[in-house]
């Protein structure tokens, strides 16, 4: 028995070590899509914001704020150059708020829309996204991980490496709707709006099944608290979601306003506001279509307004 | 829980240490944990599937007491079918009354009638039949006098529920694992080592061989109709591995499983896409059920001592229950049904018990007469799978004759052809070693015994690309066979 287990532990250290060592090399195979695509909003939001020294606003959310939000308009109403670092809720809520935290200056508009989904787990944490888009286009965001996210990281390894082995092929992504071309200097993705999408809007079918991640809610309240130290108004908003899927969802994100209430960091306007006709959507239920975008980005300055003018 | 979890993982080396280390000095208490630890592991599905697997265990061991009792014969016949119709019907509740609800509505309206009948709506409790077979054979065995009776509660409740073979099988038989229950079971390293390369093969085929042709069986028989015939062709190949690495792959865990507690199962497959012809293919595909069924339906049907319209007969009858048995829908009826038509040219023939040898035995590699033979079979076993895959006989039609077009010969449809070439290596490996093998156990039994390096580095390089795919796929693919 002791040398069957002898044999068995050293067997599963190898095989640790091995994995430990190897895996990570898997993640210097560059993802094609992650370097044509619209992915590349997160670098390009970083190289703008170095070399903004005046006040701004600050745009922090997964793509549902990349598309559906018109920048311009903010820009034509506030008089501040405006940085729509939306790019892929896959990124991790926990990832966005570090990688542009030290841009922020006195002075600054911060405003964070980040997507029901990203209260909790693998949009929190991260994933193969993450992965995908830190490794092929920045990959100094890496340092922003904690040891824990590297730890949750390690399993979405293999799917990195196999999207980008995939990823070979991805050359019809360039000049199309979710391409890198489709982006607009403030970081929204306007090239779609002369289109239909020929998707259909997927409803989030209660995927809402679990509590609401305390981790997340920490992180903003310690977020708002540090924008506060910088000089700067952090606001909290909730996305624009589809509205039949606000309504699949309508417990988890009544307990999650709750939350961010008792917290001391609370939406700083009501989640049914911003839940939207089915029909303003684009291709996902957080992506607007270009009439929807206006709607979004009105509601979006009427609330701002309301917000500051408080201040 | 499912064998290719995370929870699995955790749970067979903790349950290995309590059964070595602590529980080693009583065998009863060793079988109490044991079969405290098999119900946590169905429990872990639903626990309301304890309550089910509890009263198939009583519907069975109490007839069999008042059996044993029974002075008279006539009274033994009487608990015996007492046993069996309760049992059965227990397991026709569960698994088919909402079936047989169904197509009586749908018979019904074909005449223009519109019947509202409930249907029960149940949830099909995970592996219902085969621990109802476990039950059947325990009753029937004891009636024919094979076994004595069990006489402890915890012993037979063990031998029904132990949990590698509760959800998907092996079949086992009272016969074989009743006296391995009342037996002390002492560590063997070589058997352990044993037990741990069979998990190890059964994990590589079920994660990276049929999780991955998953994806593109999926795929394809998602959405047949836009599909050419090539495509459809390559994925009901692609199907006929799947199935084979899930199923195999699971009986193989559950083997492994058993043996680092010093049990041994039935065998469930011999390498059946080595067969020569249908028949043998029979022999060699789950064959705890085929015997179970030839020993308990066949023989006493009269099986082959009877004139061949009889054989003929009792021989359908199998494969249409057999068929029946894999689950409550006309694709499987039809799907036993084939195979049945494809086993009559062999019964008449009187070659169906022609091939009974391992195939190019004592050369490397099979002649082109056997080549042709397995590939044939290979083809036909095939074309039986689609009509297991589909979701109605008129999808299965659909896609095979889809199959049969102009567009047959033309290059499959391949989304992201890179990520089938890892798949495309390891299904070729799987085949390489198991021809190697063919005369062993499982695929990996002694391959590379004399090279104990090359054999070490095997099994690393197995553990890195399982747990690779494990971590690619994430999500558990459910195992095919669970909901019988």
């Amino acid at each position: 028995m002791t040398k069957f287990l002898r044999k068995l532990a050293i067997y599963l250290l190898i095989l640790f070590g091995f994995v430990v060592l190897v895996f990570p090399t898997l993640l210097l195979f560059p993802n094609q899509y992650a370097k044509l695509s619209h992915e590349m909003n997160m670098v390009y939001s970083i190289n703008r914001l170095k070399h903004l020294n005046e006040p701004k606003m600050l745009i922090i959310g997964g793509s549902g704020c990349g598309f559906g939000i018109d920048s311009e308009k903010l820009f034509l109403h506030y008089n501040k150059p405006i940085v729509n670092t939306g790019t892929h809720a896959g990124l991790g809520l926990r990832l966005q708020i570090e990688l542009f935290k030290e841009y922020i200056k006195e002075g600054d508009v911060v405003i964070v829309i980040p997507e029901y989904q990203q209260y909790k787990d693998n949009l929190f944490y991260g994933e193969s996204t993450t992965l995908r888009i830190l490794s092929s286009t920045y990959t100094e965001g890496f340092k922003f991980l904690s040891l824990f996210q590297w730890i949750y990281l390690f399993k979405f390894i293999p799917q990195t490496f196999m999207d980008a082995l995939i990823s070979k092929d991805m050359k019809y992504v360039e000049n199309t709707l979710y391409s890198k071309e489709a982006l607009n200097q403030f970081g929204d993705v306007t090239m779609y709006y002369q289109r239909i999408s020929k998707k259909k809007v997927t409803l989030d079918e209660k995927v809402f099944n679990k509590k609401v991640d305390i981790e997340a809610i920490e992180l903003l309240v310690d977020f708002d608290n540090y924008v506060r130290q910088k000089k700067a108004t952090m606001i909290l908003f909730p996305p624009a979601y589809q509205a039949s899927s606000f309504h699949q969802n309508n417990q988890f994100i009544e307990a999650l306003q709750q939350q961010l209430s008792e917290a001391g960091c609370p939406f700083r306007a009501c989640p049914s506001r911003y839940a939207l006709p089915d029909s303003l959507f684009f291709d996902t239920p957080y992506h607007l279509s270009a009439v929807g975008t206006q709607e979004r980005t009105c509601l979006l300055i009427e609330d701002i307004d309301q917000n500051l003018s408080k201040k | 829980m499912l064998f290719n979890s995370l929870e699995f993982a955790l749970f067979l080396p903790l349950v290995f240490l309590l059964y070595w280390f602590v529980f080693n000095k009583n065998l009863m208490f060793q079988n109490i944990f044991l079969l405290v630890v098999s119900c946590f592991f169905y429990a872990y599905w639903d626990w309301r599937f304890l309550f089910l697997l509890t009263i198939s265990i009583i519907l069975i061991y109490y007839p069999a007491k008042f059996m044993i009792a029974a002075d008279s014969s006539k009274k033994k016949r009487f608990w015996l079918w007492i046993g069996i119709v309760f049992s059965v019907g227990f397991l026709g509740i569960f698994k088919y009354y909402d079936f047989f609800v169904n197509s009586f509505s749908d018979l019904l309206l074909e005449f223009g009638f519109k019947a509202n009948i409930p249907s029960l709506n149940i949830i099909l409790p995970v592996g219902i039949s085969f621990y109802t077979f476990h039950g059947l054979s325990y009753i029937i065995d004891l009636y024919k006098g094979k076994i004595e009776e069990e006489k402890s509660f915890v012993h037979y409740a063990l031998f029904v529920s132990f949990f590698p073979l509760l959800v998907a099988g092996p079949i086992e038989r009272a016969t074989h694992l009743l006296p391995q229950i009342n037996k002390p079971r002492t560590f063997d390293y070589h058997k352990a080592v044993d037990g741990l390369r069979q998990i190890l093969w059964g994990l590589f085929k079920k994660i990276v061989i049929a999780d991955n042709c998953a994806v593109y069986v999926n795929q394809v028989f998602d959405s047949y109709q836009d599909q050419s015939g090539s495509t459809l062709l390559l994925a009901a190949v692609l199907f006929a591995i799947q199935i084979y690495g899930d199923f195999s792959g699971y009986s193989d865990i559950a083997l492994g499983s058993a043996r680092l507690l010093g049990i041994e199962l039935l065998r469930n497959f011999n390498f059946p896409y080595f067969s020569r012809d249908i028949a043998e293919f029979w022999r060699r595909w789950h064959i705890s059920l085929t015997t179970w069924f030839r020993d308990y339906i066949y023989i006493p049907l009269g099986g082959s001592r009877v004139s061949k319209a009889k054989v003929i007969r009792n021989t359908f009858i199998i494969f249409l229950v057999s068929g029946f048995w894999h689950g409550a829908n006309w694709t499987f009826v039809v799907w036993g049904a084939f195979h049945a038509l494809l086993f009559l040219p062999l019964i008449v023939l009187d070659k169906n018990r022609k091939n009974t040898n391992t195939v190019a035995e004592g050369r490397v590699l099979p002649s082109v007469k056997e080549f042709g033979q397995m590939v044939l079979t290979f083809g036909l076993v095939v074309i039986g799978w689609v009509f297991f895959r589909a979701d109605t006989i008129t999808e299965a039609f659909d896609y095979l004759a889809s199959i049969m077009s102009l567009d047959i010969i033309s290059v499959p449809w391949l989304k992201n052809r890179v990520y089938y070439i890892p798949l495309v290596l390891s299904v070729f490996m799987m085949f390489a070693f198991e021809w190697i093998q063919r005369t062993q156990q499982f695929g990996l039994a002694t391959l590379f015994a004399n090279n104990s390096m090359l054999r070490r580095i095997l099994y690393l390089v197995l553990g890195v690309v399982i747990y690779f795919y494990f971590c690619y796929h994430n999500e558990s693919n459910s195992f095919i066979y669970f909901q019988f």
